[in-house]
């Protein structure tokens, strides 16, 4: 299988995903035309938008829990939602995940430890107890964890830090080539986010892990990421290298939510938006021809509520907006 | 002219309907082929014993034991068994009812259809509305005295069928206070006389009233009341109380329009289930319609007359059923989008 | 493995159950009470099983058990008919709700976790199944089975119609389940589907499977009564709905023998009752925003 590792890292090609509600009622596209790439191992993407914008559909498709509609997810070249038996176990270990609630991964009524000690049975094929202790307690102290303060501990008695960093440690024992964390830190203490963002740096360094970072909070995707792409109701507007993007936004929308940055609640960001009634918006988003935002865009002209706007490379980033093209 | 998606859905349903009532024959085959019992002759036994020589003519007994053999899937290759059996369900052609001999099980059972049916529509729409109005409005005044009482009495008539309800009424008004005779209805011959008109409310009144009290009070009271909860507690809806709008303004706009839609599918969903309930609740009170057809169908050892009234069940559920379906999309805008 | 989890999870929330609300109080004890009463069904005379044993229509009177609640029309004591009623009519209960949860628990979870065209299959058998108005359906059987027809088969004919539910609302969860964060954690820990099934999935389907019993068995009893109605229960046994039917065929109420006319009827009301408050109490606990009835 290492013959693919001329391969592009993760490619995700024109994903579509509709969600479906009812026998025959209403469906909405969670996830439309979705193009992405991570080229190589050791870079930090992340997948920056608002909550409901399919951040996590997004994380899931990766994962193979949900197929997409349409398009292609491809690891090193393998298409994931194809994958015989094998394959798969072999894409479990070079992929791995963290989600948002440590908390509500692990099973409260199980031990921690048997959460890494299936990993390492599983995937890695050792036999002997002593062997697996060791192993888990060599790869436990490389995060600065220790096997005895961990193994007879069940889920409750560990703050969410701790056990978001034991579910980081669970990840890294099968040695995986990418990480996707869906808002790892949003749920934990101030004290402990930067913590864990920093060690996401430090493994990106020393074991060249790439990571898929999803989150609603652009200053930790600033800290942290090598490349970003912003989400706005299922589709991608811009995306490119996190620098270029954050520090000079061209698609209107990023240009409103870094402008709003300073106002945490994301309902008095609305004053940002044009003043429309939001359940009317809603509606009309889901099921507009053209592009998502033209409803709340101060530049919106007829031609962006009837046909969608292509996909326009501008140096180093892609955006999708009618503002930018033939420019 | 309707747009192309919704012919496109209206034909899919009719598909599907013509799918449903398909499958539910089969599996009424299947079931019927796995019984372990020796059908026929217990329903050949049963019946001269019922009707002893009276069938009388020979050539009748011949052929009613025919039609027995076909639907039992008894004579000639499966397929043959299998194809002969959808036919008469499908027909609802079970010969001659021996309750009712000579009309044929068609035509009784076109005789009575009207009367479930009137009764059916007339109280299922009934219970429908008022219980909807009435959680819906309910819940504006959470709290209040009325609001509880009204809802213990929800909690006490939800799980109760109709026809357990039936005989409470029956005791209440045939006995204690005789307002409704509970004899068997006995029409007047002139359907447009005002005695026709009073006979046939007086027969409807009771049954309808256990089924409308049941299914207001019950079913839709607690699940509008409980979906009105939700939409309360919402921020939009708490944005529309700070504005200063009317109650009646927030009931109608807020809470109606939001709960009369899925309260649409649960009403085509649990359909089957009040036509079982309607159909016992006809027996107590002597009503004219299927329900005390078949309980003397039953009793008289008529299994063409009661296969006919299963036959009619399925078709009857699953063509209200679609109905409904079909309507709901001229009612929905979110579907009228697309 | 699995078993011990789902034993513990059981056991869990059995303790937790001193912390469950007032419907769910009421409603055992209200259920409570009326076992008991039938319980007493063991102490039944021999003589009860006989016609005009006792004069008949006799009112209530306080000269012996066996006149407690007065005698039917057929001489018979309605307090040991009661009490045998409520006895019989539970079993027929508990068999459907034994047979009709499980089913649809096994089908609705190999649905849900299988997917593709074994989901499909399943589903569209199921939905067939739904289709079909129960009540006709049941009413066919009963008649064809009459001549052989006990307790534990008029359980399975009334699971016939009632697995269907079971196996839609079970495979709904299984399918909100399978997409839960914990589920994928498990298995990107290497956990096979298999375990998956018995220690992320299943003690989250309990909840719902423990109120599905209760209201499978409220269902079954009302479906016996329909029956009986119809004389299609076990006419020679006692149970609620063979006793509303003799009422039925004696006209009971219309001679005022209320001794013989409430008491069948008031159980069956406060058994509903009890039940659908175990179920609603069981259902706020483990989900306290779900204040809704379906
Ligand atoms: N399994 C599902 N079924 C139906 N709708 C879903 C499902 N998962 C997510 N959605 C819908 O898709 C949209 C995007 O959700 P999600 O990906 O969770 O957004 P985010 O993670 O960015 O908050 C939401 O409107 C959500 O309601
Ligand atoms: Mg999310």
């Amino acid at each position: 299988m290492d013959n693919k590792n001329t391969a592009q890292l993760l490619v995700l090609k024109n994903i579509n995903k509709v969600f479906r509600y009812g026998f025959f009622g209403f469906e909405f596209k969670a996830l439309d035309k979705v193009n992405l790439t991570i080229e190589h191992e050791g870079i930090i993407y992340t997948i920056a938008g608002e909550s409901g914008s399919g951040k996590t559909t997004l994380a899931r498709i990766i994962l193979g829990v949900h197929k997409p509609d349409e398009g292609l997810v491809e690891y090193k070249g393998k298409n994931i939602h194809s994958l015989k038996s094998s394959e798969a176990r072999w894409f479990r270990r070079e992929v791995q995940a963290i989600f948002q609630d440590p908390y509500a991964t692990f099973n409260p009524m199980k031990k921690v430890y048997s959460y890494l000690y299936e990993t390492v049975r599983s995937f890695l094929g050792f036999h002997d107890e002593s062997e697996i202790n060791e192993y888990i307690n060599s790869r436990l102290l490389s995060i600065g964890l220790k096997l005895d303060d961990v193994k007879e501990k069940y889920p409750h008695e560990f703050s969410g830090g701790e056990l978001q960093r034991i579910a980081i440690a669970k990840s890294l024992l099968t040695m995986p080539k990418l990480i996707i964390a869906d808002e790892p830190v949003s749920m934990l203490d101030a004290s402990f986010r930067i913590n864990i963002l920093n060690l996401f740096k430090d493994l990106k360094r020393r074991y060249n892990i790439s990571f898929l970072y999803i989150t609603h909070d652009l200053a930790t995707a600033y800290y942290i990421s090598d490349f970003i792409a912003i989400l706005y109701r299922g589709t991608i507007v811009e995306r490119g290298p996190t620098e270029d993007i954050l520090r000079n936004p061209l698609h209107p929308y990023t240009q409103i939510l870094l402008d709003s940055l300073p106002e945490p609640d994301p309902k008095k960001r609305d004053k940002y938006m044009k003043p429309l009634k939001l359940s009317e918006i809603e509606e009309k988003e889901f099921t507009v021809q053209g592009c998502k935002f033209s409803f709340r865009c101060s530049y919106s002209n007829e031609k962006c509520l009837q046909t969608r706007p292509p996909e326009i490379l501008i140096n180093n980033r892609v955006i999708s907006c009618w503002l930018y093209h033939y420019k | 002219m309707l747009p192309k998606h919704l012919i496109k859905y209206f034909l899919f349903r009719i598909l599907i309907l013509l799918a449903t009532i398909f499958t539910a024959f089969t599996i009424t085959f299947v079931i019927l082929k796995i019984m372990p019992i020796d059908i026929v002759n217990n329903i050949i036994a049963r019946s001269m014993a019922v009707t002893g020589a009276a069938l009388g003519d020979p050539e009748a007994v011949r052929r009613m034991y025919e039609i027995y053999y076909e639907i039992f899937g008894l004579k000639g290759t499966f397929i043959e068994q299998y194809v002969s059996f959808l036919n008469r369900f499908l027909t609802m052609d079970f010969g001659i009812s021996i309750l009712a001999r000579p009309a044929t099980v068609q035509e009784v059972i076109s005789y009575r259809l009207p009367w479930t049916v009137a009764l059916l529509v007339f109280s299922t729409i009934l219970s429908w509305v008022i219980g909807n109005i009435i959680g819906a409005v309910v819940s504006l005044f959470e709290g209040s005295k009325l609001s509880n009482i009204l809802q213990s009495l929800a909690i006490i008539l939800y799980p109760i069928p109709y026809y357990v309800f039936a005989l409470v009424l029956i005791y209440i008004f045939g006995y204690i206070i005789p307002l409704f005779s509970l004899t068997p209805i006995r029409l007047p011959s002139n359907i447009f006389s005002l005695e026709f008109i009073i006979t046939v409310f007086r027969a409807m009144t009771l049954p309808a009233l256990s089924i409308i009290v049941i299914g207001a009070l019950g079913w839709w009271f607690l699940s509008s009341r409980a979906m009105a909860l939700n939409i309360i507690s919402e921020d939009f809806y708490l944005y529309g109380e700070i504005r200063g709008l009317p109650k009646l303004h927030l009931l109608k706009k807020y809470l109606l329009k939001n709960i009369l839609l899925p309260q649409i599918t649960a009403l085509s969903i649990n359909l089957g289930t009040i036509f079982g309930g309607a159909l016992l609740t006809e027996i107590l009170f002597n009503y004219p319609g299927l329900g005390t057809l078949l309980y003397q169908a039953v009793n008289a050892g008529d299994y063409p007359l009661v296969l006919g009234i299963v036959s009619m069940s399925i078709i009857g559920v699953a063509v209200a059923t679609c109905i409904m379906d079909l309507l709901y999309p001229l009612i929905d805008p979110r579907i009228r989008y697309r | 493995m699995g078993v011990r989890l789902v034993v513990q999870g059981l056991f869990k929330n059995i303790i937790k159950t001193r912390k469950m609300g007032l419907k769910f109080k009421a409603g055992a004890t209200i259920f409570f009470v009326i076992m008991i009463f039938g319980l007493l069904s063991f102490l039944t005379p021999h003589y009860h099983s006989y016609w005009y044993h006792f004069p008949q229509a006799h009112p209530p009177s306080l000269q012996s058990v066996d006149f407690i609640f007065g005698t039917t029309s057929n001489g018979r004591s309605v307090f040991w008919s009661l009490t045998n009623a409520i006895v019989n009519s539970l079993i027929i209960a508990v068999v459907t709700s034994m047979l009709a949860c499980h089913i649809g628990l096994i089908i609705g979870i190999l649905s849900g976790i299988k997917g593709g065209v074994i989901d499909k299959i399943m589903m569209f058998l199921t939905d067939s199944f739904i289709a079909i108005p129960g009540l006709p359906l049941t009413i066919m059987l009963a008649m064809i089975l009459k001549p052989i027809i006990n307790l534990f088969l008029l359980g399975v004919i009334i699971s016939i119609i009632s697995w269907p539910w079971s196996a839609r609302m079970i495979r709904a969860i299984t399918l909100s389940l399978r997409e839960k964060d914990f589920v994928i954690f498990a298995k990107f820990s290497g956990m096979s589907t298999w375990k998956i099934i018995f220690s992320e999935i299943f003690p989250h389907i309990l909840g719902f499977h423990a109120t599905n019993i209760i209201n499978t068995m409220l269902g079954a009893i009302g479906a016996e009564v329909g029956l009986a109605f119809l004389g299609l229960s076990i006419i020679e046994m006692d149970t609620l709905g063979t006793m509303i039917y003799w009422i039925q065929r004696y006209g009971a109420i219309l001679q005022n023998m209320w001794w013989w006319v409430v008491p069948p009827i008031a159980t069956l009301i406060l058994l509903f009752l009890s039940l659908y408050l175990v179920s609603t109490g069981i259902q706020e606990f483990l989900n306290p925003r779900l204040r809704r009835v379906k």
